[in-house]
């Protein structure tokens, strides 16, 4: 039994697989607030309604089937999350929601005399758009007159991030992902305009907390220790939580609109097309369930919605971040079981943090039984100048079908991508993608599209045919 | 007094700043803080004015 790589921060509850299943080794202490915590009403009401992990703890026998460290105390076994994703993955509401959901179980977690140890977006996950909290070992007793110890990482993971898109549009992904601590206080504060400190939540989470920190670096005492000899107690974290989620409810990111959000019925490939793709995509789908789709370039989402009906759940990807949260937005009224997430397809997520073991690369994340490739493969070859061989071998590599849409040098867009460089692309040609892709996959089906440029194809690997 | 102990540095600033934020309460446990690092700061001010160089002689001084 090896423990995940990247649980290895908080010692005293580590998490490990066990083929499909996911469980926590709990220290005694560790132990001890489990018991706790897992009597309160409000963990149970919010496990029933899926807003924190199902958990249930092992017997002494069932866990004898695992060689654990004697300084294991007891085993809980969590509900397998269908695929981790990351917050630099996640649009502004999925990180919004995630910390959200944080400061409303923190609340009811001091309510009933807790708190939560760290505030890391990472202790969140999603079930489609269903936030989740899966962090069980964050749970401890709160300590009569201590602070929240965890309110610096809320902001730096959390509120900044959120503030930096809501007020100045900064893409925050690209600096939670390079910045894993995430985004101090005093970097924060570089990003705001003095009238941006008439903003909820800059002047006092930002700019206070930034001078403190200069101030009171040199501090030889505990401040833990001295806050609680000056009488600090519960009802101001009750409070600070109150103005953090009011501060949080009300942000708003508006997205500039780019050529990816108004991509929709108006162009004329899109209209001529749309219909026979999406009953193309529908055949292919309907034909099994599959456990895991993948579709990349989902845009509005309208072909992860079609998967979604015949799959547990559709991974969307879009590297245009506005069109990531529209769909997480519309995703969210019905309860899907689609993920959408903020992918750039030819600098994906890696493997990171500590030996690179901490946060895994995407790919390692869960194979996808089937993907989509609707409208991406002139962009990847023609655009980010990935060879064409090297793209279908990364497909292959994924192991699973693929259903892939090839536009010709005729057609309109590829004509647009082309029309200021010089083509040097040889290569890019239905009859060499297919001896590319025959080399990993029997072509089940292929159909020309009414706009008579594109092509789709269904593959399936020589292995699962 | 018992601490529950982070596997991080939470900083001295963000601590305070959570009294700080904490209205009229807050105020007060802010005033108490200071006080108290007041008194210590007067406290080791008085500890250093006692000690006293202890006097070496000059030819045992080394070089």
């Amino acid at each position: 039994m090896n423990f995940d790589s990247g649980s290895f921060r908080d010692r005293s509850a580590r998490v490990f697989a066990s083929g499909e299943q996911i469980y926590r080794a709990l220290s005694t202490e560790a132990y001890t607030n489990w018991q706790q915590v897992s009597n309160q009403p409000f963990f149970r009401q919010r496990s029933l309604n899926g807003q924190i992990v199902g958990t249930e703890e092992l017997s002494p026998i069932e866990r004898q089937k695992f060689s654990l460290p004697g300084s294991v105390a007891a085993v809980l076994k969590h509900e397998r999350i269908p695929f981790i994703s990351y917050p630099y993955e996640w649009s502004f509401t999925m990180l919004k929601h995630a910390a959200l959901v944080h400061l409303e179980i923190l609340a009811d977690a001091v309510s009933s005399g807790l708190i939560l140890k760290d505030a890391s977006p990472y202790n969140v996950q999603f079930r489609g758009s269903h936030a989740v909290f899966i962090d069980l070992g964050s749970f401890a007793p709160m300590v009569p007159g201590e602070p929240w110890l965890a309110y610096r990482q809320f902001c730096e993971l959390m509120l900044f991030p959120l503030l930096l898109q809501a007020y100045r549009g900064v893409d925050f992904q690209t600096i939670l992902r390079s910045q894993l601590e995430g985004i101090s206080a005093h970097q924060f504060i570089q990003w705001m305009r003095w009238i941006d400190l008439f903003r909820p939540g800059v002047f006092t989470n930002g700019w206070l907390q930034a001078a403190l920190e200069k101030k009171t670096q040199a501090t030889p005492t505990s401040t833990v220790r001295d806050l609680q000899s000056s009488g600090f107690n519960s009802q101001l974290i009750e409070r600070m939580l109150k103005n953090l989620k009011r501060i949080v409810e009300r942000l708003k990111w508006v997205p500039r609109i780019t050529q990816w959000t108004s991509y929709n019925d108006a162009l004329s490939h899109v209209a001529d097309d749309g219909p026979a793709k999406s009953e193309f995509v529908h055949q292919v789908c309907q034909s099994k369930h599959r456990r895991l789709v993948w579709d990349l370039g989902c845009n509005d989402g309208r072909y992860s919605k079609i998967a979604s009906r015949q799959a547990s759940t559709v991974v969307a990807m879009d590297q245009d971040h506005a069109c990531v949260d529209r769909l997480f937005n519309t995703s969210l009224e019905s309860q899907s079981n689609i993920l959408p997430l903020c992918i750039d397809l030819a600098n994906m997520s890696p493997a990171q943090g500590w030996r690179g073991h901490e946060r895994k690369r995407l790919e390692d994340r869960g194979r996808p039984d089937l993907v989509i490739c609707l409208g991406i493969i002139h962009h990847m070859v023609l655009a980010a100048n990935i060879p064409l061989p090297d793209v279908v071998d990364w497909l292959a590599s994924l192991g699973g079908e693929l259903i892939l849409e090839f536009p010709s040098k005729q057609d309109a867009m590829v004509r647009a991508l082309l029309r200021n460089k010089h083509d040097q692309y040889e290569d890019y040609s239905l009859e060499h993608l297919e001896f590319e892709l025959q080399k990993h996959f029997r072509i089940l089906q292929r159909q020309s599209l009414p706009s008579g440029e594109r092509t789709l194809l269904h593959g399936v690997p020589y292995h699962s045919v | 007094m018992n601490f529950l102990l982070a596997y991080f540095d939470p900083t001295a600033g963000s601590l305070l700043l959570q009294a700080l934020v904490g209205g009229f309460g807050g105020i007060v446990v802010v005033g108490r803080y200071l006080w108290m690092q007041l008194r210590g700061h007067e406290q080791v001010q008085a500890i250093l004015s006692q000690s006293r160089e202890i006097p070496i002689s000059t030819q045992l001084q080394s070089r």
